[in-house]
């Protein structure tokens, strides 16, 4: 099977093991994702599952020789997003102070804080999962210049807490 | 700040949390042996089949129900996970508790604490504390509690001995597997092994470590001696899965609530997006035989959502994803539900000791 996590050939489509397997080495990736969206371990896992078994029933929608791993992460962005709505706590609340951090983590939490759930998907995608331009784009489902413009505003509504000059010449 | 500044705080604003170590071994199980999705034409053929299904079951339903009704389904007895030499009536003691920090803004003094499982009352402890003891790092704070220790403790409580007296630590980057004896003051390291993993329960057979799962590999789990430092590798399988039944509902998700202190792996099987679906919570003692801690369906009113456990000589204390609940379950008295009063609005609680 040619897998390493990137593409996935014709015979992983057909077979359920084969097509589990090929999704392993995206789970610890898919977890990030979904653990940086709802900040809780348990609902992060089961997202993963759900996303899984999603991706099973949907692969007709994966487009032969194209890469898996952004068509996977936007099953595990898309059952995100509705866990989040889901979940009846508020997960937006005010973070912690926790007194190791520095007041820049600090900072920065209070600002993501704010932020709707598209808005943090995007910094996510870009500064956590450290993707390219091109695959938070596919992701997203959107061009990769719009995927540049969600960045770049997904920044501006951090500011002024935290203030990031963006590297043009970066993915 | 440039990206690789805001990349390094985004790493510490949300945290570098690694996946739990049964995770692909329950995506593995559950893609393969995923059913098919119901099309339409076959929904019509199953309420067709319903409906006839219903007529039937009214004309014998009533007295089914009143058979059941007077002759209850009960797990089968099994051994208590730690027998007390004086026994605690768990609905009428001192949980030690910590507030899930995600749930609600706490005032770090205030998140830890303890319940009052008669009253519900819950009161955070202003003054505990860790220090002194391992690991040493700016990181550590109260996290568990010990009775047996009267003090905090800064690792999970299912890293503590059954009899309170001892931790077990894993430095997270290198598994290294220390043990503190809270009585001498002594930290001993007493295990290595190459990859990353941590602890997953210290049962009554001796301390259960989970090693990550690589590209390579596929999750193993080892049980360790705390005195002698002996590991062996468990069959992973029995933890990682269970006996799917004839009876569970079509395309369940589930997850491990986690090991318990005789290394049962507890389940639960849940459908998260349809209310009214069947979900359940139970551990196997053999292939197919299960125990039920919890059956029932979403939405029922139960508000069961368990997050994570802890086992005592009372049974087992849950907590609760959503609610201001904590969970007690025993054999002998089934599933209690204990309300939290007195706690920040939205709190949800996690078991941190025994009661005592």
């Amino acid at each position: 099977m040619m897998v390493a996590g990137m593409a996935v050939d014709d015979a992983s489509l057909d077979d359920q093991a084969a097509f589990a397997s090929s999704l392993e080495p995206l789970l610890p990736m898919a977890f990030r994702l979904a653990y940086a969206m709802l900040r809780r371990r348990e609902e992060a896992e089961d997202v993963v599952q759900e996303a899984a078994l999603k991706a099973w029933w949907k692969r007709n929608t994966f487009r032969r020789g194209a890469q898996l791993r952004p068509w996977f992460l936007a099953i595990v962005a898309n059952e995100s997003k509705m866990a989040n709505r889901r979940a009846k706590r508020v997960i937006d609340a005010a973070p912690e102070v926790v007194p190791d951090d520095s007041a820049d983590v600090t900072d920065l939490r209070r600002a993501m804080s704010t932020l709707d759930a598209q808005t943090r998907m995007v910094l996510v995608l870009r500064y956590y999962l450290d993707l390219p331009h091109s695959e938070v784009a596919r992701i997203l489902g959107v061009s990769e210049g719009a995927a540049r413009v969600r960045v770049h505003r997904a920044l501006a509504r951090l500011r002024p807490a935290i203030d990031v000059s963006e590297d043009p010449s970066y993915g | 700040m440039d990206e690789n500044r805001f990349r390094s705080l985004m790493r510490g604003a949300i945290g570098d949390e690694a996946m739990s170590p049964w995770l692909a071994d329950a995506v593995r199980t559950r893609v393969a042996t995923a059913r098919p999705v119901v099309t339409n034409r076959r929904w019509i053929v199953l309420v067709a089949a319903a409906l006839v299904a219903v007529l039937v079951a009214g004309i014998a339903g009533q007295r089914l129900l009143l058979q059941r009704q007077s002759n209850p389904i009960v797990p089968a007895a099994t051994p208590r996970p730690h027998a007390s030499p004086t026994p605690v009536d768990p609905f009428s003691c001192r949980l030690p508790v910590a507030i899930d920090p995600w749930s609600a803004p706490v005032d770090y003094q205030l998140r830890v604490g303890f319940l009052d499982t008669r009253t519900g009352k819950y009161t955070g402890d202003r003054s505990a504390s860790v220090a002194g003891l391992a690991p040493l790092s700016s990181q550590s704070r109260p996290t568990s509690y010990s009775p047996a220790a009267k003090r905090w403790l800064p690792v999970a409580a299912r890293n503590v001995s059954p009899d309170g007296l001892r931790y077990a630590w894993t430095d997270p980057s290198t598994l290294h597997l220390h043990v503190y004896d809270l009585a001498s003051g002594t930290d001993r390291l007493i295990w290595s092994h190459a990859g990353a993993g941590g602890v997953m329960v210290w049962g009554g057979a001796g301390i259960y470590v989970a090693l990550n799962p690589t590209t390579d590999s596929q999750t193993q789990t080892w049980l360790v001696d705390p005195d002698t430092g002996r590991a062996a590798q468990v069959i992973p399988k029995s933890h990682f899965s269970f006996t799917p039944l004839a009876t569970d509902p079509l395309n369940t998700g589930f997850r491990s609530v986690g090991l318990d202190a005789n290394g049962h792996m507890i389940w639960w099987l849940y459908f998260a997006d349809q209310r009214g679906s069947p979900q359940s919570a139970f551990y196997e003692m053999a292939p197919g035989q299960r125990v039920y801690i919890y059956r029932g369906t979403q939405g029922d009113g139960t508000g069961f959502d368990p997050g994570s456990f802890i086992d005592d000589a009372t049974g087992k204390w849950f907590s609760a994803l959503t609610y201001p609940y904590i969970w007690h379950w025993s054999q002998q008295s089934g599933l209690h539900k204990i309300s939290a009063a007195g706690a920040p609005r939205g709190a949800t609680f996690m078991p941190a000791g025994s009661c005592f």
